[in-house]
């Protein structure tokens, strides 16, 4: 990040005279702001695989970016506004080309498959809340008791690959429905406290382990999964 | 920064979704997603669990304000009674005041005096106040706080009228006459503004009245003593500067009398005196007076000679001019004559007052 200019007028001028670096930057820096401008926007959650617009507001702010000057008052507001028409223009061609596509096969096909690994990610995420239930546990409880330590979640990983991969403590997993704290602690070497509090996440990490599907394991970093989206 | 996830479960007002950090995470609620949703997200989009430590660490900051606010305001309610029907007020040193409901019963017992506490019993709460005073009334005779001949002073102040004053006099009378001591004792009804007046100095309502009565034959009194001393002594303290104030209001009607007696004699006395005086040294005193009257009289007479001088010069002027113009100014000479009454009647009238005095001085 090379942005350290506290007067955004400063960088845009710095950008509009030819610093290409400096722009990806900057947009880099505004992600998170453009996505929320978006997410405000179509009041919804930018889907990552449906993400054009997302790139609709990114070429938006870009332009806010070449479009804007002192007497449009600030950067922020200006760009807020450019993203805002661009985006619901974007909806709005949307929804034309929806009537369209009726007619239109080969963005029926595109959708198609869209909706169908929607629907496999569906059913694989279905069988993992079951399993958490079957060990009496809710997804809220997990967003309710999420480790706050980076430590305390790599702790989580380990014991979890542990016992998965041991299959002593595996079996004894599947079978008294519970982890084995003591025998899990000596073999990890980690305290029987740490396992006791995050038991319920250590659980869950099991579970994404068994699991068949790769779409949840991806999430934890675990290789083998499909990569492209 | 920007965040990806899958959505896991959609709940109602958040959902919830697995970062690619491995975190389950909530997320506010937006429409159109659904599970197994891969989306992105940003740190605005979390829900907070500091939301709620703020929000009841607000709440808490309510429940601070609020709770004293309520017992400051529960408070002045009990002191002023009003949910009490009566007040009655025992002093028998300590002092005590019982707050009395629509139904005779004992709601509560005002400690006016730290030594009231060991002759109460709070669970004395809910009985009838004629029993409550005569338990009370024991234990102090028990403790030695009345004493052979002692004063108790009650004094009662009736809040709502609902309540028969009559009956609480009554059960005062009844059970002050339980007790074994010869005792007298005072009864007053006061009203609530004296009820009022006797929290703010902080004392039984008995011993307001008791200050109101004393503070008017003896002014220096101290309210301090009052909240201390026995009640007997400061009645007898009382009493005693009634009694020398009675004295002296005796002495003073007296003396009253005896100088309004003098002053009159001696007024009687100057007058006949004045009166011998007058008839002893009337001569000088008179020929000076008439000497001033004579004065004035004479500027009179000047006064007079030069009124009948301008008289006499207008007449001649009105002669002239009726030598000149005989006809057409009859009428104006007649008006002229008439002022010229005019002019001399009040001359005439001034004479008259000097005409008197002077008759008197002839007289004398």
């Amino acid at each position: 990040m090379r942005i350290f200019f506290d007067d955004i007028s400063e960088v845009i001028y710095r950008i509009k005279s030819g610093d290409e670096v400096l722009r990806n930057d900057f947009i880099e820096k505004y992600m998170s702001f453009i996505v929320n401008t978006i997410s405000k926007t179509t009041n919804r959650y930018i889907d990552v695989h449906n993400s054009e617009e997302l790139s609709v507001g990114l070429m938006a702010f870009n332009e806010a970016i070449d479009k804007y000057d002192e007497s449009k008052g600030s950067f922020i507001n200006f760009s807020k506004i450019v993203i805002r028409s661009r985006v619901l223009d974007f909806l709005k061609k949307e929804k034309r080309n929806e009537s369209i596509s009726l007619e239109d096969g080969l963005i029926k096909e595109e959708k198609y498959e869209d909706d169908f690994t929607g629907i496999e990610v569906k059913d694989e995420i279905e069988k993992f809340i079951q399993k958490l239930k079957s060990f009496g546990i809710t997804l809220k409880e997990l967003a309710d008791k999420a480790p706050k330590h980076c430590d305390t979640k790599e702790k989580i990983v380990l014991v979890g690959k542990r016992i998965y991969n041991n299959p002593i403590l595996y079996s004894e997993f599947q079978r008294k429905r519970k982890i084995p704290i003591r025998a899990a602690a000596q073999y990890c070497g980690i305290s029987e406290k740490v396992i006791k509090n995050n038991k319920i996440h250590i659980i869950a990490y099991i579970l994404v382990l068994e699991g068949d599907g790769d779409a949840l394991k991806r999430y934890f970093g675990i290789k083998g999964g499909v990569s492209n989206g | 920064m920007v965040n990806e996830g899958v959505v896991l479960e959609i709940n109602r007002g958040y959902i919830i979704v697995l970062s690619k950090d491995g975190d389950y995470i909530k997320l506010k609620y937006k429409s159109g997603s659904y599970e197994g949703q891969r989306i992105y997200f940003t740190s605005e989009d979390i829900l907070k669990e500091k939301r709620y430590t703020r929000l009841s660490a607000v709440a808490a900051c309510i429940l601070i304000i609020l709770i004293p606010a309520f017992i400051f305001m529960s408070m002045p309610a009990n002191i002023n009674n009003v949910y009490a029907a009566a007040v009655v007020s025992v002093d028998i040193n300590p002092s005590i005041e019982f707050m009395i409901d629509n139904n005779g019963l004992v709601m509560d017992m005002n400690i006016v005096s730290k030594d009231a506490k060991k002759l109460v019993d709070m669970g004395w709460r809910g009985n009838p106040y004629s029993e409550v005073l005569v338990k009370y009334l024991k234990a102090a005779e028990e403790k030695g706080y009345i004493k052979e001949n002692d004063v108790v002073v009650f004094a009662c102040t009736v809040i709502d009228d609902n309540i028969d004053a009559k009956k609480i006099e009554q059960e005062t009378e009844e059970a002050i006459s339980k007790i074994e001591k010869n005792v007298s004792y005072t009864y007053s009804e006061a009203n609530k503004e004296t009820l009022e007046k006797a929290r703010e100095k902080k004392l039984s309502l008995g011993k307001y009245e008791l200050y109101q009565e004393i503070i008017e034959h003896n002014p220096e009194l101290d309210i301090r003593k009052l909240e201390k001393e026995d009640i007997k002594n400061i009645i007898k303290e009382t009493r005693n500067t009634v009694k020398q104030n009675r004295k002296e209001d005796k002495y003073n009607e007296k003396n009253q009398a005896q100088q309004e007696r003098e002053t009159e004699k001696n007024k009687n006395e100057k007058i006949e005196e004045e009166k011998n005086q007058n008839r002893n040294q009337i001569k000088p005193d008179d020929n000076d007076k008439s000497d001033t009257k004579n004065n004035k009289d004479s500027n009179d007479n000047k006064d007079k000679k030069d009124s009948k001088d301008n008289k006499d010069n207008k007449d001649s002027k009105d002669s002239k001019d009726s030598k000149d113009s005989k006809d057409s100014k009859d009428s104006k000479d007649s008006k002229d004559n008439k002022q010229d009454d005019k002019g001399k009647k009040p001359s005439k009238e001034k004479d008259n007052p000097h005409n008197k005095d002077k008759n008197k001085e002839d007289i004398k």
